[in-house]
């Protein structure tokens, strides 16, 4: 029977399933950071259980971090509370700890691909809901609570309802500019923020197939912001150039085993999706957020929404309420939105390719006097690399802060926040009231259009953008 | 029977439900004091004990939308308090699930602040209104998680009676 990518890495997963109930699921990798799991450890001590499969589990700390210098005394007792913690339990349970010392630390979900820990067919879970960023290689990777996160530490397995599946087609070509964010914002905008509620997505088209991995991860990451169990691309020449050679990925023989492997994965060309949608992005321009949800976006070139163009009585309350939040008027032109602060930074945009793209624009330039802006990158790896490459002086020289990696302002734990009322242009992936501090205005954008925005003080088309 | 003592458009994130500079608490005795805590008038009322325990919080859809933090129901949980949404976001229903937190899908739902609602398994009487609506139940094998109190301690049960059988 003809199956799709999904339907042939969960069958292949499930241990048990009993008629009309949830199938419970095997985990092939469960990723850890310092946040979601102290807990959960506490659980298996009190309980007096071993992890089950040290060997699959894999942590590092990532939210909680600072991303000051690390030859410093950490200030933050909490942060330093949670990094000890989570040294402590991987040492205790003879877990892979990536810690602040070592130097592939990073965002659990940068480093996990990085390393090859990530692979096409594997089922990956971790207490953290951009878990789906995984997914970019063919993997069925969701995010799971504390509760769970102790679950598959004990049992490495985790009951599951099977969810639909729903395929995106991706067609055309972006314009120069134009990058994976604005594609996978446009998506959200089109579907809603529950729009895949229920589903596992697949990413198709020609579109996805000339993405890099990179792009890929951007695309996969935000498939939570549309109420997506998983999203999903289908691995091919790109994911297996990707992975050969990573510490992680299999080696000589082994690792053209796995390719002959992988490639059986593809969905089949007669396998049928719950729910298809074909969207052109050929003309997409540059996406920004408006409002206070991820679905809330719009065109550079776009207007703020006006409550009064809409016939619903309850949408017209949500625009005013958001458009009250971001302090914006309605009807004002995107371009005329002044900002404060730009975050270039987390899971979803701190890549190598991220932090190249935005170093081409500012290259030069200066930041906007009125203007505070950071590039945290996503792991050690990404930071070194982007050093050889001169990025951060580049960066510097523009008046960026240049920062350790860490998941930083997209979540606002540790001091990298927004104050009351600054606005800020972010790379980031969520756009919740006080997701960046509290009484913080976040407008997500790709790196490009971040980057611009710290040079002009306000959001302008990249597509215009002279990068010589 | 229970007051509804907080009303929530849609998309309400874990990010409002439970801010994320308090994230490094996670004991469930710890994190009811950062309970929706950048609405400080909802949140000192709570603290301070003025809210009933069995009080219903009533949201539109895709409630809990967001990050997985956990202590988005703990929180909850930890005031005794029953969400009643039109919709709820997966992640957040699978805490709430696992903790044993009673979440109430009622996809009809319409009840003002002070309304006083009985929720019944399937369907919940608006007294003040007189209107009835009807709910979406758990899944069986769900219902079974909340009423064990929760994953670990429904997990433990069927594990110790599967030995000792």
């Amino acid at each position: 029977m003809a199956k799709t990518l999904f339907e042939k890495i969960w069958d292949k997963h499930v241990v048990l399933q009993e008629p009309g109930q949830p199938a419970l699921l095997y985990i092939d990798c469960h990723l850890v950071h310092e946040v979601t799991s102290p807990q959960a450890f506490e659980g298996l001590r009190l309980a007096g259980r071993k992890v089950r499969r040290s060997d699959l589990t894999y942590a590092t700390v990532d939210h909680n971090v600072p991303t000051t210098d690390r030859s410093l005394p950490i200030v933050d007792q909490v942060s330093l509370q949670q990094i000890n913690t989570l040294t402590q339990n991987c040492s205790d349970f003879g877990i892979q700890f990536f810690g602040l010392d070592n130097p592939s630390q990073g965002i659990v979900h940068v480093i996990g691909p990085e390393m090859g820990i990530t692979q096409p067919g594997m089922t990956i879970v971790c207490g953290d809901s951009h878990t789906s960023t995984h997914g970019a290689f063919g993997a069925l990777a969701f995010g799971i609570g504390t509760s769970e996160v102790e679950h598959v530490l004990a049992t490495q397995c985790l009951v599951q309802a099977k969810p639909r599946t729903f395929r995106i087609s991706l067609n055309g070509s972006l314009h120069p500019g134009v990058t994976a964010k604005d594609v996978i914002l446009y998506i959200i905008r089109t579907i809603g923020t529950a729009g895949a509620t229920g589903y596992v997505l697949e990413y198709a088209g020609e579109a996805i197939r000339k993405m890099s991995m990179e792009e890929r991860m951007t695309i996969c990451n935000m498939s939570i912001e549309g109420g997506a169990r998983a999203g999903m691309i289908a691995p091919d020449d790109t994911t297996f150039d990707y992975l050969e050679g990573r510490s992680y990925s299999p080696t000589g023989k082994r690792f053209q085993e796995a390719v002959d492997y992988w490639q059986t994965l593809p969905t089949d060309p007669a396998a049928q999706f719950d729910r298809e949608l074909t969207l052109e992005i050929g003309d997409l321009p540059p996406q920004v957020s408006w409002g206070t949800s991820p679905g809330m976006v719009t065109d550079v070139t776009g207007n703020i929404p006006n409550p009064e163009d809409s016939s619903d009585p309850v949408e017209q309350k949500t625009i005013q309420r958001a458009l009250d939040y971001m302090g914006l008027r309605a009807g004002m032109p995107v371009g005329e939105i002044a900002i404060d602060r730009v975050f270039i930074g987390s899971c979803t945009n701190s890549r190598i390719e991220d932090l190249r793209a935005a170093a081409k624009v500012v290259q030069g330039r200066k930041v906007s006097s009125s203007v505070h802006a950071m590039v945290v990158p996503g792991s050690q790896p990404v930071k070194r690399l982007a050093e050889s490459e001169g990025l951060d002086a580049i960066f510097r020289e523009a008046g960026f802060e240049w920062r350790e990696s860490g998941c930083s302002m997209c979540l606002a734990m540790n001091p990298d926040v927004l104050q009351p009322g600054e606005r800020c242009a972010s790379t980031s992936n969520r756009n919740f009231e006080g997701r960046q501090g509290k009484g913080g205005r976040t407008h997500l954008v790709g790196p490009e259009m971040a980057a611009a925005a710290a040079i002009e003080g306000r959001f302008v088309d990249i597509r215009n953008w002279d990068r010589d | 029977m229970g007051k509804v003592v907080y009303k929530l458009a849609e998309d309400i994130s874990t990010d409002i439900i439970y801010p994320g500079r308090f994230m490094a608490t996670v004991l469930p005795s710890e994190t009811p004091q950062f309970c929706f805590a950048d609405d400080a008038e909802f949140n000192r009322q709570l603290v301070s004990g003025q809210i009933e325990r069995g009080s219903v919080i009533v949201a539109d859809e895709n409630f809990g939308s967001g990050s997985s933090r956990e202590q988005a129901a703990s929180t909850l949980k930890g005031h005794g308090l029953i969400v009643v949404a039109r919709s709820f976001a997966r992640i957040f229903l699978q805490n709430a699930v696992n903790l044993g937190l009673p979440t109430v899908t009622c996809p009809d739902i319409e009840a003002d602040l002070g309304d006083d609602l009985e929720v019944g398994p399937d369907s919940v009487l608006n007294r003040t209104t007189g209107k009835r609506f009807p709910v979406k139940p758990l899944p069986a094998t769900k219902q079974a998680v909340v009423d064990a109190g929760g994953l670990i301690p429904y997990v433990r049960e069927r594990v110790v009676a599967e030995r000792s059988a």
